[in-house]
């Protein structure tokens, strides 16, 4: 299975995934990328920040960004 | 006998000598699972060091944390509680060694003393409080408290500094996603509270994670040390 990383992105430090995932394609990474902007925009409404501070960047193993999830792509729900 | 494991080694002398006979020493393989859900449970394990973790099983692959057990306890608690099972996993999260014993014999040994039975129940009973606590903290807890609220407590477990544990699994333990871990471990490293290498987490500043955690920390190791006496050797830290 292809290896893909999450590298959270926070204004102007990137937070990187030191691990990756072994996901079966883009569209199991998206998944889990749009899961994790939910949760962050959860997060951020705890600790009182705004919900689209952070987005999350899908990288492949040879560092090629293949997409950008952000607060917007899951603020109108499924 | 040298015995790491504090249940055991504040047994009273007749009690222990009642499990002695039947302790086996045994190393605790990183992920080794311990008990399956609703499937007869076959050993109590009394750990030197490394860390269990108990877990709750639902439905489509559902699982959460509900607590961990160290050196401060003993798995098989439904044994103890007089069945032979329960809906829960356990397995071992960080790799040790422990003391194990066949649940038969233990079953032996609790009805021949009600002394032992009572100190065992009381293992549970602190367990349960740590559960309560768990559900407290993933009910009301930001990411980042729980993190450190798990750092914690596997650091009170365990010797030295140093955490062999991977962003992924402590996700899984805390129901979260992986993302939300990462970032979680990182702003705890800019507070300068830990350290995160590559498959290990270094614990820094154990005070500063304790007070980040503070809301959700502290209350079950209290009763803890009422029920069982157990205290950390990191308490005074």
């Amino acid at each position: 299975m292809p290896v893909y990383f999450f590298h959270i992105r926070d204004g102007a430090r990137l937070i990187l995934d030191p691990q990756g995932s072994d996901l079966p394609g883009l569209h199991a990474a998206r998944d889990e990328a749009r899961a994790s902007v939910r949760e962050f925009a959860i997060e951020a409404l705890q600790h009182r920040l705004p919900v689209d501070r952070l987005h999350v960047e899908i990288v492949d193993e040879d560092g090629t960004t293949l997409d950008i999830v952000r607060f917007s792509d899951v603020a109108d729900g499924d | 006998m040298a015995l790491a494991n504090h249940v055991l080694s504040h047994l009273s002398q007749d009690d222990l000598a009642l499990l002695q006979p039947h302790l086996e020493p045994v190393e605790l393989a990183f992920r080794k699972n311990l008990e399956e859900p609703n499937e007869a449970i076959k050993f109590a394990y009394f750990p030197d060091d490394g860390i269990v973790s108990i877990v709750a099983n639902g439905g489509r692959g559902r699982m959460i944390e509900v607590g961990v057990i160290g050196r401060d306890g003993m798995t098989a608690q439904p044994v103890v509680m007089g069945t032979d099972r329960s809906a829960n996993s356990t397995f071992v999260q960080v790799a040790g060694t422990a003391h194990r014993i066949e649940v038969a014999a233990l079953r032996k040994a609790m009805d021949r003393s009600p002394t032992l039975r009572r100190s065992l129940l009381m293992v549970v009973q602190a367990f349960l409080t740590q559960a309560a606590h768990t559900a407290l903290a993933n009910g009301t807890g930001k990411i980042e408290e729980r993190a450190a609220r798990w750092l914690v407590m596997a650091h009170d477990r365990l010797t030295g500094d140093g955490l062999p544990l991977t962003h992924e699994f402590l996700a899984i333990m805390l129901g979260v996603r992986r993302a939300g871990v990462t970032v979680s471990l990182k702003n705890l490293e800019t507070l300068g509270l830990i350290s995160t290498k590559r498959k290990v987490i270094e614990v820094r500043n154990r005070a500063g994670l304790v007070k980040l955690a503070a809301d959700i920390y502290g209350v079950p190791e209290a009763e803890q040390t009422r029920l069982t006496g157990w205290r950390s050797l990191k308490f005074s830290r």
